[in-house]
């Protein structure tokens, strides 16, 4: 295995990280104007959509990575698109649970299938969902990682299929609440929201950095110590 | 400035749920860390004990 | 590559046609299902969208019977040590395998449509007949490609008949999706298809996409 740095410069996009996020509160409570129909609990959206973003967007790099770790053979490569997929999923679960939070302030249920945007992150997220029972069922490391490769590849190009077929299908009545929140943003709205997805995608690569630092360290002190114990 | 209308509570249930999230997997990171330094200082006594 | 993947291709349905496994279990799974889902929702006819449900999701089904079996005589006979060994080239186990899954999915509609026609549909069949054929078609291919490659990943883990359903359904949404979009107006009395074409298009697209993964990844999968 090739001796890669994960941590370098992890401090620093930390800092930034945590300057974004402190400047993305700040504009949405006290900047972004209240929403005409909404009221304040359009306020969800700030976190609700920069994570459904993000993590979709992680998806399908770790399929590019792993695109790369099938091309190259290195194993780098694919805990980059391991990890990708794991922390997606676990901001998944948030992006989920906001989707419901905000689902039970606009219609008093917790989940409607009106949203067609809530609906096809919910299939994505169900198949990322097996991705680590089928990484950990192969035994061998090597073929699991091709294995895990096969998948993230398949299944990043299913993301972009999964939205495009769920929005064609779309007859309903309820208006799409991105497109009234998307198209015709005012222009303050418009800057929180770029705000707060610059904000969500650096404390995703923070993270996925942090993760990856972690791992790292932690093969080289059992690479270390096998060694030692190995010339007693 | 900061308004509390209606609804916001729920708003505030999100943003918990978001920053618990994170919080969380920061936790467990650290954890890790820590397993880590326990086993870098036994490694290094092992060295200190073969250097004597 | 063609000329292998045809040689496979033609071994398989040799033994298919001979022990007769996958295609009867397939076809007597959809009617029992059909049977089931009289029951289940209490009906003696169906049409629209409950008909076009019924009818996608029980292909669906029954095509995961014959997905989970796809692999099997390789793996328990060493066929995937014969590939590799082979000079041919590795993707046309892939194409052999999608080719004869296509074929077993053509041969269940053969079946499963009359049958459905005479125990539940309401309207009949006749008058859209072309554009359902049409919409069949594009389906099995994605069926067929997509269940090709996710059966050669599960068959070397463990749980290897849960991970086939696990993953293959959430893949094939859009493929539900688009076919039941299709079919539906097909299957109401009195109605024509609008927009059969967008979903056609879609159809297709999702087939070239998936035809290129596999055969970009597959390799990959018996690497060793």
């Amino acid at each position: 295995m090739t001796s890669v740095l994960f941590g370098k410069r992890l401090g620093t996009l930390a800092w930034i990280t945590a300057a974004f996020m402190l400047a993305a509160m700040a504009l949405v409570f006290f900047y972004a104007p209240e929403d005409a129909d909404q009221g304040f609990r359009q306020k969800i959206f700030y976190v609700h959509v920069p994570m459904a973003i993000v993590t979709l967007f992680g998806f399908m790099a770790a399929g590019i990575f792993a695109i790369k770790h099938l091309r190259s053979g290195d194993r780098s490569w694919d805990v980059r698109s391991y990890v990708a997929i794991h922390l997606s999923i676990m901001l998944g679960v948030g992006v989920l649970a906001t989707g419901a939070i905000w689902a039970k302030t606009a219609w008093g249920h917790w989940w409607v299938w009106e949203e067609p945007v809530l609906v096809s992150y919910l299939i994505v997220f169900l198949l990322y969902c097996c991705y680590q029972p089928l990484r950990f069922s192969i035994a061998d490391p090597e073929r699991q990682s091709r294995y895990a490769s096969v998948f993230a590849i398949t299944a990043g190009a299913f993301v972009p299929l999964n939205f495009a077929a769920v929005r064609l299908a779309e007859q309903y009545t309820h208006p799409r609440v991105l497109s009234e929140t998307g198209g015709n943003m005012p222009g303050d709205m418009r800057v929180t929201f770029l705000v707060c997805i610059v904000a969500m995608a650096l404390l995703f690569t923070t993270l996925w950095k942090l993760e990856l630092t972690n791992k790292h360290t932690s093969e080289q002190l059992k690479r270390l110590r096998r060694r030692l114990e190995a010339q007693t | 400035m900061l308004v509390i209308a209606e609804g916001g509570d729920y708003v505030a249930a999100a943003y918990v749920v978001f920053v618990t999230l994170i919080v969380v997997y920061i936790a467990i990171i650290a954890s890790k860390l820590s397993r880590m330094e326990k086993e870098l200082e036994t490694l290094n006594e092992l060295l200190d004990k073969r250097a004597k | 590559m063609i000329a292998a993947a045809v040689a496979i291709l033609r071994k398989d349905l040799k033994v298919e046609v001979r022990t007769r496994e996958s295609v009867p279990a397939m076809v007597l799974f959809s009617v029992t299902v059909f049977v089931l889902f009289h029951f289940g929702l209490d009906r003696d006819t169906l049409e629209g969208d409950i008909a076009t449900g019924v009818i996608w999701v029980t292909l669906l089904l029954a095509a995961l019977l014959g997905i989970n079996r796809l692999y099997v005589a390789e793996r328990d006979q060493g066929g995937f040590t014969g590939i590799r060994l082979a000079p041919i080239d590795t993707t046309a186990l892939w194409l052999a395998k999608a080719a004869a899954l296509f074929i077993y999915l053509v041969a269940l509609e053969l079946v499963a449509l009359p049958a459905f026609d005479l125990l539940l549909l309401g309207p009949g069949l006749d008058g859209a007949l072309p554009e359902l054929l049409a919409v069949l078609l594009l389906a099995n291919l994605g069926l067929a490609a997509v269940g090709a490659l996710i059966s050669a990943l599960a068959i070397e883990t463990r749980a290897r008949d849960l991970i086939v359903p696990l993953l293959l359904l959430p893949l094939l949404v859009p493929v539900i999706i688009a076919a039941a979009q299709a079919t539906e107006p097909l299957l109401s009395a009195g109605q024509s298809p609008d927009d059969l074409a967008k979903w056609l298009g879609f159809l297709a697209l999702y087939d070239v996409v998936f035809v290129l993964v596999s055969i970009a990844v597959f390799d990959f999968l018996l690497d060793d």
